[in-house]
């Protein structure tokens, strides 16, 4: 579906809003009400007749929740299904609408949270990190490790919400096509192992060369390989609070 | 106090970025923390600070109804009580770090109750919105979400400075217990570095 210039502007409304997709999460609807504040410029445009508009309001009031950068996909589907819905366009209805958001919420909240949260969120985290212990000795040059985090966080970020309402209203459900293509998986999978390569390095560099203790040497390792064994079994809080008296201990009689 | 205040409303700035607006990382203890450190000025702390939570919590993320400890509050406590301490009793950074961790992850944890209650006093609002709509009023979803950013703003703000004042009760023998105790406080901090690292890799690995 082509986007003409006035439905250019409420997209990009909708892409503005998007970003207070959780702002009232509940238990009840979970993103029900974000959804309805990001997708309401497109209902109010299309549905000039009160009763109309409320049912439209309505509709979008079910439950719904997925991963909220990953929604924009969504909202670019809904829009196009409700502007084909006002216009009366053959196979459109109310229902359509609402099995879709229902049917397609659990797989992109799949996607959104193993790649955005477990690949995207760690790599902006690792590079961060990386570049805070590469400049430690210069406390200017360090504002540089947040700095380049969040613009690699805000580069995948940004451009999934804008590209997902784009995409999503002129593509229908093909635009899911390019969400979970082998191109973007390859991408992900080679930020995966880059993260697990800046890990080793800031391991190697960090721990080993710091230390001519002989125990240390043998001791960090282990430490290592015992907290990937135990964050299995124990929580993170807990475990912070063992790597405390574990490191004390060891503080107290190997210096 | 200026100080405080001003740290507060950075705080409730960077913490509504969590979840009610725009989640833009403006929210990440590796961001939070040097920040409330330079407000304290110290921003070496704020960074060693920011990156220990930030990695600490890696692994914990936001799905479906969780809610993970909030970490941007576990930084900005941290670093501004570990600021507090190095600047009054003199302490080490190492002890100020591992101290003031020790005690804003529980603040975290209380936060994340916060945020829990809030999303039950949301539910409410559901109800509300509906009747609001049916009634023909159709602007309430914006009223609704605007009081929101405001509430999330005015509940870290208040958070903060409950939980910096709370820091500032620490005894000065807490902040030298590393001292009192003959224990290297670098190298204690080195063990709680390696669990960060072991947490990112495990982060890494997890999702395959």
């Amino acid at each position: 579906m082509e986007i003409n210039g006035n439905f250019r502007k409420i997209l990009k409304k909708v892409f503005a809003r998007s970003f207070l997709l959780q702002a009232l999460w509940s238990y009840k609807g979970m993103q029900n009400i974000g959804f309805l504040y990001a997708i309401k410029p497109v209902l109010d445009f299309l549905w000039r007749d009160e009763e109309k508009r409320k049912e439209a309001y309505l509709r979008h009031l079910d439950f719904f929740n997925t991963h909220p950068y990953c929604a924009s996909y969504i909202l670019g589907i809904t829009a196009r299904y409700e502007r084909e819905f006002a216009e009366g366009i053959k196979g459109a209805s109310a229902e359509k609408i609402v099995n879709t958001k229902k049917i397609l919420g659990g797989p992109i909240a799949a996607f959104g949270d193993s790649m955005i949260w477990g690949v995207i969120r760690p790599f902006a985290a690792a590079v961060a990190v990386v570049v805070i212990f590469i400049f430690s000795r210069d406390i200017n040059l360090m504002w540089l490790g947040p700095s380049v985090a969040f613009v690699v966080f805000n580069f995948v970020h940004i451009r999934m919400r804008y590209r997902g309402i784009i995409s999503g209203y002129t593509k229908g459900e093909a635009a899911f096509g390019e969400v979970f293509s082998g191109r973007s998986q390859r991408f992900f999978n080679f930020l995966r192992t880059l993260g697990i390569v800046i890990i080793w390095f800031l391991l190697v560099k960090g721990f080993m060369r710091v230390s001519t203790n002989v125990s240390a040497k043998i001791a960090y390792p282990a430490f290592f390989l015992i907290m990937v064994f135990l964050m299995r079994k124990f929580s993170a809080v807990f475990l912070f609070y063992f790597a405390v008296v574990i490191g004390g201990i060891f503080g107290r009689f190997y210096h | 106090m200026t100080q405080i205040f001003l740290a507060a409303a950075l705080v409730g700035v960077l913490s509504s970025d969590t979840i009610t607006i725009g989640q833009f990382m403006f929210s990440r203890p590796v961001v939070v923390g040097p920040l409330v450190g330079l407000v304290f000025g110290n921003p070496y702390i704020g960074f060693i600070v920011g990156v220990c939570v930030e990695l600490i919590w890696i692994r914990v993320i936001p799905v479906g109804v969780s809610v993970p400890p909030d970490s941007a509050i576990t930084a900005a406590v941290s670093a501004a009580a570990g600021s507090y301490a190095m600047g009054k009793f003199g302490v080490d950074v190492y002890s100020a770090i591992i101290v003031s961790l020790s005690f804003a992850i529980p603040c975290g944890i209380l936060f994340k109750m916060a945020e829990i209650k809030i999303r039950h006093r949301n539910s409410l609002l559901v109800d509300k919105i509906k009747a609001s709509v049916a009634a023909g009023r159709f602007d309430r979803t914006d009223f609704y979400t605007a009081v929101a950013v405001v509430r999330i703003f005015a509940v870290s703000f208040v958070f903060f400075i409950a939980a910096f004042f709370a820091a500032t009760q620490i005894p000065s023998c807490c902040w030298h217990i590393f001292e009192i105790l003959g224990i290297s406080s670098k190298i204690a901090m080195r063990f709680v570095y390696i669990l960060c690292f072991a947490q990112l890799f495990e982060s890494f690995i997890k999702w395959k």
